[in-house]
């Protein structure tokens, strides 16, 4: 998923939490892989799948669906850990993720986190490959490559960028679908869409909230100027909501 | 009821909880309005892919 870690919103509480102390070389790994955002890729993942094979619950292929979401995972944890990988000089700059991120936090190596990164990818793509289908590996690497090569880079050259990056953050459902039944239809599509389309406003409010943040570490997620800011941030956050609505409601059947 | 009206119910009534908050953010822009819908954006997505599913079994 191309949105920043969905953990934020239950990172601003009333009262000062404890500093955690003790992180672990295992909780440190645990954390690179962005567990708050593979929650959702599970869920949405899962739900392509389901959706997808069109199966009753007696004869459902449970073990082509483990083995879907797993590689899924896999996939998105090596990408989320290569995002923070390309990152780590800003993410020390930022409140939110200077010390939230191991690598930021300068807790782990950047070389150790590159592999690891590296090997989630590849071990991802090649089990997709192996026990699911080619096209779900072939789609999963496509979100891996857009998200890495467009999305990053791009969150500190225009705002545009959380447009560019919806493309990749929408692809759980439609790997999902494509694991269950080898290829993609309209309404496979419909599901992409819908998640694409959740994605503003959901990343909107984090750009908002961080708006500093991101802007002392040099990202252009929203544009500098006042106004400007607000008019986008209302556009990007109603808009897509105005489609997304609509939709969702006929995504029965 | 039906398994369509379920899910239409479920879709709408997600919906519009989730645009609540999106225009309140809009009208306020203030960080705790932001805050309450990321909160609710967390809660819509996992929800209507439930309310998907629990509609097709």
């Amino acid at each position: 998923m191309a949105t920043e870690p969905i953990l934020a919103v239950f990172d601003v509480p009333a009262l000062p939490r404890p500093r955690v102390a003790r992180s672990t070389l295992l909780s440190d790994y645990w954390a690179l892989t962005k567990p708050e955002v593979n929650f959702l890729i599970v869920i949405t993942t899962f739900s392509g799948f389901y959706l997808g094979c069109g199966a009753a619950w007696h004869d459902f292929p449970f073990v082509r669906a483990i083995n879907a979401v797993l590689g899924t995972l896999l996939v998105a944890s090596g990408t989320g850990t290569l995002n923070q990988y390309i990152e780590r000089r800003f993410d020390a700059q930022m409140r939110r993720t200077a010390r939230r991120r191991p690598l930021a936090a300068g807790r782990v190596k950047p070389t150790a986190v590159l592999w690891f990164g590296i090997v989630l990818s590849v071990l991802g793509s090649v089990y997709l490959a192996a026990a699911v289908n080619v096209l779900a590996s072939l789609l999963a690497m496509a979100t891996l490559l857009s998200y890495l090569l467009f999305y990053t880079p791009l969150k500190r050259k225009t705002p545009l960028c959380t447009v560019v990056g919806a493309f990749p953050g929408a692809m759980p459902p439609l790997i999902g679908w494509a694991a269950a039944s080898g290829q993609l239809n309209f309404q496979a599509w419909t599901l992409y869409a819908v998640l694409f389309l959740w994605q503003f406003p959901h990343f909107m409010a984090i750009a908002w909230m961080y708006r500093e943040d991101y802007a002392r570490a040099g990202y252009l997620v929203l544009p500098p100027n006042d106004s400007a800011r607000a008019r986008l941030v209302n556009l990007q956050t109603v808009l897509p909501l105005l489609a997304l609505v609509p939709l969702s409601l006929s995504c029965q059947g | 009821m039906g398994e369509a009206k379920f899910y239409f119910i479920g879709a709408l009534f997600l919906g519009w909880g989730f645009l609540y908050y999106a225009a309140q953010f809009v009208l306020r822009r203030s960080n705790s309005a932001a805050r309450r819908l990321l909160a609710a954006s967390i809660i819509y997505l996992p929800s209507l892919f439930v309310v998907m599913l629990l509609a097709h079994i």
